[in-house]
């Protein structure tokens, strides 16, 4: 997986690439800790370019929503399709975070 | 889309069980036992391996092969090259929707990565139960890393007809069911559960969870085409006893059903034209009657024309090669037969006669179609009834010769009864033909019967169309229009014109008034202004309205229908007559191009 994270303002747009599994685990950490380094108000997950994503890639989100839930800033993820969209309908996560 | 590389799987499945189980070992050691492979892989370093057989590319592409089994000690996080190598095998052996490889791939590697966790976390004592702490993951990932790693997952996948079972077990001490969290609750762990059971059509878990089994179906749309293929009737010509087991062996272990056998071409032919067999696999050297000359034969008969016929060649005769094809064959094997080969040619050449047979069945469909759209469009133009009702009431006559130049066109013509004294008569002619021209027809039908429009007032009539075309018809599109108020009291003629033929009035000394059918088409710009003109008509004159089709039309001299060409007509004749002679002058041209349309009035 590839990621690239882009700042406005103090809304973080974290553009993901590849494939999001249980794999990408310490690659994910770094990007938790550069989201909250920079004590974001928003920050927008965008999924258009992940091909694959499983429960560990899932939990990880989750992970990121609780930290953020508790400096009270905002997660919104977008452009799933395929079946990353499948997945994220599975587990419900439509009524876990906003979608963009 | 997830991309594979086009390496045979024997080598794919080296390379990825290497890089997963961090082997060197060359070769790897692949054992055969029936139609099962089994892969055994030395959970340590120093493990020992029984006695092996290497498998070959061919043994592992032998459709036959249905079932693996193999057992492998994962060493890295990334299991999803271990996926695609399934995929590709599942993929080579049986037709797999997209959607169904997305359920295989979410669901075995939910599967891979439960059996990572937990079994892994089994062979340590501190980890019992751990996986509760996402955390954790992190911490069984380093562990995966190093070479300690003690745990061998067992697999086994087997393609049914219409099923792909899958089973993993691990050597952990599994789950409890509590551990799994229903979808939409926000915990960090047992997730897996939920994804695999939502993307296998049946899931079972045993041994408390270290083992478990899916199912996935094949949509009934691919079971379809998968059991249309194997439905097909093949016909092996063979006089070699050997040689017909053989490729009978073959197409059986494939699961071709139906198959017949003839021994010499005459027998072929009979059971050819007998059978009516999908496809015929072809020996060229036959008693009787040999290959070239059955395959002369049964192409000179119609119904036989498209059978796909595979022949079977030796290499060392290449001049058969050509002389098969000039003779009419599809294909061509060479002798010996390779199962793979045979199977693959075979499978194409069914598939392409399946979708040319859906091809025609769709243009079946098209044209079936095309005429119920024909038939909706001579309804919306003036019927019997409402001509007779004309000519009861203002003395008209009318007549009038419709032609679409494929099904259906873009003309339309009209009549609109206004007054005791006055009818309204339009003919409009929209860009292009065919089934846009047409849809637009149907549209402006439609725009015509909504608008409020003052009928006895010709330009406000083609103003108010003109704006509403604009707004709704494409750039590129428009049409041309006619409309014209005859009053019978005064016995005027009151007309406006977007871009129009020239209409022609016959008056009763047999002299020609051309109208005026300048102005710009509707649709194409805002705002256009037209003008109204009035001219007399009286009693037995005619009035002669046509599509430019008429006048566009080229002979086969290269030469059109003039205005003196339609004057002379018209002159010749009473009205009636006149126009039955302009209908029999346009039949002389080439196939029209586009719609025709050409309507006489006569008072």
């Amino acid at each position: 997986m590839e990621f690239s994270i882009q700042q406005t303002g103090s809304t973080f747009e974290v553009k993901m690439r590849g494939r999001f599994t249980f794999a990408e685990n310490q690659k994910f950490k770094t990007i938790l800790q550069q989201s909250l380094h920079a004590k974001p108000s928003v920050v927008i997950f965008d999924l258009t370019e992940v091909e694959f994503i499983d429960s560990a890639g899932l939990g990880m989100l989750l992970l990121v929503k609780d930290e953020m839930d508790a400096v009270g800033a905002a997660i919104l993820l977008k452009g799933a399709s395929g079946q990353v969209k499948k997945m994220l309908n599975v587990s419900c996560f439509e009524v876990l975070f906003g979608m963009a | 889309m997830l991309t594979i590389s086009t390496q045979s799987i024997s080598e794919k499945l080296s390379e990825v069980l290497c890089a997963a189980t961090g082997a060197t070992l060359d070769p790897l050691p692949f054992v055969s036992k029936e139609r099962a492979i089994h892969i055994a892989f030395p959970a340590t370093k120093n493990g020992q391996i029984p006695s092996i057989t290497l498998l070959t590319d061919s043994d592992l592409n032998d459709q036959s092969l249905t079932q693996i089994t193999f057992s492998i000690a994962l060493k890295s996080l990334d299991i999803f090259p271990l996926l695609l190598c399934i995929l590709v095998f599942l993929r080579e052996r049986k037709t797999i929707s997209l959607e169904l490889e997305e359920n295989i791939l979410s669901a075995l590697h939910e599967a891979l990565l439960n059996a990572l966790i937990h079994g892994n976390l089994g062979q340590y004592s501190d980890y019992n139960n751990s996986y509760k702490m996402f955390d954790h993951f992190a911490a069984i990932g380093e562990m995966l890393l190093t070479n300690d790693v003690k745990e061998t997952l067992k697999m086994s996948i087997e393609i049914l007809p219409e099923q792909i079972a899958i089973s993993i077990t691990d050597s952990g001490k599994g789950f409890s069911e509590d551990a799994i969290v229903p979808p939409g609750e926000s915990a960090l762990h047992g997730r897996g559960m939920t994804i695999i059971r939502e993307c296998a059509d049946i899931v079972n878990i045993s041994d408390h969870g270290s083992t478990i089994s899916m199912i996935f179906t094949c949509g009934p749309q691919q079971a379809q085409l998968f059991s249309k293929l194997e439905n097909s009737h093949i016909l092996i010509v063979e006089d070699v006893a050997v040689n017909r087991a053989i490729i009978s062996r073959i197409l059986k272990q494939r699961g071709f059903k139906t198959i017949s056998i003839a021994i010499d071409g005459e027998e072929a032919y009979e059971k050819t034209l007998l059978l009516k067999p999908d496809l015929v696999i072809l020996d060229l050297m036959l008693p009787r009657m040999d290959g070239y000359e059955y395959c002369r034969r049964i192409r000179q008969n119609p119904a036989f024309e498209h059978l796909p016929i595979v022949v079977q060649t030796v290499l060392s005769q290449p001049e058969q090669r050509s002389k098969a094809f000039a003779c009419g064959a599809s294909d061509l094997v060479t002798k010996p037969i390779n199962a793979y080969e045979l199977i693959a040619r075979i499978v194409l050449l069914l598939e392409k006669q399946s979708l040319l047979n859906d091809l025609r069945e769709y243009q079946d469909r098209i044209q079936h179609e095309l005429s119920s759209a024909r038939s909706m469009q001579h309804s919306i133009m003036p019927n019997q009834q409402l001509i007779k009702d004309l000519e009861a009431r203002y003395s008209i006559k009318t007549q009038s010769f419709f032609q679409p130049s494929s099904e259906i066109g873009g003309d339309l013509w009209g009549i609109r009864m206004i007054s005791e004294a006055e009818c309204a008569f339009y003919i409009v002619d929209f860009s292009g033909h065919g089934i846009t021209a047409a849809l637009n027809v149907f549209r402006f039908q439609a725009m015509l019967q909504g608008l409020m429009l003052d009928m006895t007032d010709p330009a406000s009539v083609l103003e108010k169309l003109n704006k509403k075309l604009k707004e709704i018809l494409s750039i590129g599109q428009f049409a041309t229009m006619f409309y014209a108020v005859i009053n019978t009291l005064d016995d005027t003629l009151h007309y406006a014109a977007a871009g129009s033929t020239n209409p022609a009035i016959i008056k009763k000394d047999k002299s020609i008034e051309w109208l005026d059918g300048k102005g710009l088409p509707l649709g194409a710009a805002n705002g256009a202004e037209y003008k109204n003109h009035t001219t007399t008509f009286t009693e037995e004159d005619g009035l002669l309205l046509y599509s430019d089709a008429l006048i566009e039309t080229a002979n086969t001299e290269g030469g059109y229908i003039t205005t003196e060409n339609i004057e002379s007509c018209l002159k010749a004749a009473s009205h009636p007559l006149a126009f039955n002679k302009i209908i029999a002058e346009f039949k002389k041209q080439n196939t029209a191009t586009d719609d025709l349309t050409i309507i006489m009035l006569s008072r």
